[in-house]
């Protein structure tokens, strides 16, 4: 098996000239945040709901450069839940992790610094359940209409129940394990 | 007279696909503009958690109609990074014919779509006729017209002979000639332009700000196309042009793809010449990571997001997609504001947008007799079928 990072074409290499340099930059404009460099022209943030919308805004900054938001993924790690905005400029990607508690899953809204991610945000609020705050309509996006209320299909402990053959019946019913709640569509 | 509410959708009328746009209207003018999309949502997401990288192949493949091969390309990147395989040039090289074929025949039915829409069926009948002709390679190359499962991690699944490679060229040098006549049109065609221009304008730093990607972000003069600037697999040894068009309306968006059909033949000939014998694919783990990756893949309609966390088993635990046209829908709901009432259905085929359709079969009706078949009544009664048809 070979090493992606060690097979890079030298043609990428030299897109991008600024790199660990720019992890470097990214270190000092964001104190109280860890960032690593995963691999060639990825990146990651870690950071607390509190710091959240100071860190988009200083890599949205020109000093940094990622002034483009090409999704934002809701997350259920089994303990807590959080998001991860992928941040992009043309070439790099930075993705910014930020997590919340299971019972008071509460972020401020990123509209104000990045307008696109309206639609991203009312999805993660669909599948996931963290509320956006200051977000300018948090209604129903991509679930059904009669999907029940406070129902997150994306969470860890809900799950299908399927027949026989082992397929979802009836869309997929599923289970609130924490209320012991069986909810049908 | 105050302002007055129009739902457009879910059968609404620029595409045969499932989405709800509801405007605010101030006489024909339209004030604002919002939208409602799920329709057509399947549970993707969900259903990559619950299946290994094998079958998630199957259920990236079926995201969309019509450019299965982008997000299946977007996931293969994302699990051989997971995985630390690379796949050898020459299936590079394949994905990215297949890749260019797909592009051809997607911006070859859109611009029918967008003839049809403001009344020059000529076009749609001449761009269809033309799409079939990549259809055919397609069709020949994986077997399949729609879904072409070429991919596998770390490779493809099926080589492309110098027989294969001849006929392409012969076909794609064929067609080259038709698309000068697509170019022309957007150019020149005078009641073709008049319905077009500055119609759904979109300006570059809107384009920017809102997530506009694709044929519509280059459309508004933004130079974004990860074929070269996220570089993926082999298109930095490929030379071709990124099409930009500064005015920001449907016309230029229409002149953006009828320039990047050209642009496309380019890279398809070079491709094929360029292609190095050898291995199509190496042998590929059962599991990956743990990791985190984001794959990015220039799909027909622009930027094409795919995450996996992958933690070490051989499912994946979070798997998200990203299709290009729900980062482009808050642009186009910008495009709206102040268009006229009857502008609406131009605009939203000017973002070629693809609400992927089929929904998951529940219960199935038969026609004739009006009984209905489970799934798992299907499965056995398909199970019998075959087991009757190979004893004859």
């Amino acid at each position: 098996m070979t090493d992606i990072s060690s097979t890079t074409p030298a043609v990428q290499e030299a897109h991008v000239p600024q790199t660990d340099a720019l992890l470097e930059r990214m270190k000092t404009l964001l104190p109280g945040a860890t960032a690593v460099k995963r691999r060639d022209r990825r990146y990651e943030v870690d950071t607390t709901p509190e710091q959240l919308l100071t860190v988009l805004e200083t890599l949205k900054s020109s000093d940094l450069g990622f002034g483009f938001v090409c999704t934002i993924v809701g997350f259920d790690d089994g303990t807590q839940l959080g998001t991860k905005y992928i941040l992009g400029d043309k070439a790099l990607v930075c993705s910014v992790t930020v997590r919340v508690p299971n019972d008071n899953p509460v972020l401020p809204t990123s509209t104000g610094i990045f307008p696109a991610s309206v639609l991203y945000e009312r999805e993660v609020h669909d599948v996931v359940g963290i509320r956006f705050t200051g977000h300018p309509n948090l209604s129903r996006l991509i679930l059904a209409d009669d999907w029940p209320e406070a129902v997150y299909p994306l969470r860890k402990d809900y799950q299908f129940f399927k027949d026989e053959a082992g397929i979802p019946v009836k869309g997929c019913l599923l289970v609130d394990t924490a209320n012991k709640i069986q909810i049908k569509k | 007279m105050g302002l007055v509410n129009i739902a457009v959708g879910p059968q609404h009328p620029a595409l045969k696909e499932p989405i709800n746009f509801s405007f605010q209207t101030d006489g024909e003018r339209i004030v604002s503009a919002d939208a409602r999309i799920g329709y057509a949502h399947r549970g993707i997401e969900k259903g990559m958690e619950q299946n290994n990288y094998v079958q998630g192949l199957f259920l990236t493949e079926r995201i969309c109609g019509i450019c299965s091969h982008a997000h299946s390309m977007s996931y293969v990147m994302a699990v051989e990074e997971a995985m630390k395989i690379e796949p050898p040039k020459r299936a590079q090289y394949i994905r990215c014919i297949v890749g260019e074929l797909e592009r051809l025949h997607s911006h070859l039915l859109w611009i029918g779509v967008a003839a049809h829409e403001v009344g020059f069926d000529t076009v749609f009948m001449y761009s269809w006729k033309d799409r079939e002709v990549v259809m055919d390679i397609l069709e020949r190359l994986s077997g399949n017209r729609v879904n072409y499962a070429i991919n596998i991690f770390g490779g493809v699944k099926r080589d492309i002979d110098a027989e294969q490679a001849k006929d392409i060229l012969k076909k794609i040098e064929k067609l080259e000639k038709r698309l000068q006549y697509y170019i022309d049109i957007g150019e020149h065609e005078p009641s073709f332009v008049a319905r077009f221009k500055d119609v759904g304008v979109l300006t570059s730093e809107q384009a920017s700000s809102l997530g506009a990607v694709g044929p519509t972000a280059r459309g508004s003069g933004v130079t974004v196309d990860h074929r070269k600037d996220d570089i993926f697999a082999i298109y930095h040894e490929i030379d071709f042009t990124v099409c930009i068009e500064q005015a920001g309306d449907a016309l230029a968006r229409y002149i953006v793809r009828a320039r990047e059909l050209v642009e496309s033949c380019k890279i398809i000939r070079q491709l094929l010449e360029k292609m190095p014998e050898g291995e199509i694919k190496v042998k590929h783990p059962r599991k990956a990571g743990p990791a985190e990756v984001v794959a990015r893949y220039e799909a027909p309609r622009g930027e094409d997001v795919h995450y996996l966390w992958a933690d070490g088993s051989d499912k994946p635990f979070r798997y998200k997609v990203r299709a290009p046209t729900l980062a482009a829908i808050p642009a186009t709901l910008e495009m709206f504001k102040n268009a006229h009432v009857a502008d609406i259905p131009v605009i939203i085929a000017s973002i070629d947008p693809c609400i992927s359709c089929t929904d998951r079969a529940i219960a199935l009706t038969d026609s004739r007799t009006g009984s209905t078949m489970s799934w798992k009544e299907l499965r056995d009664f398909s199970n019998r079928w075959y087991a009757d048809r190979s004893r004859r």
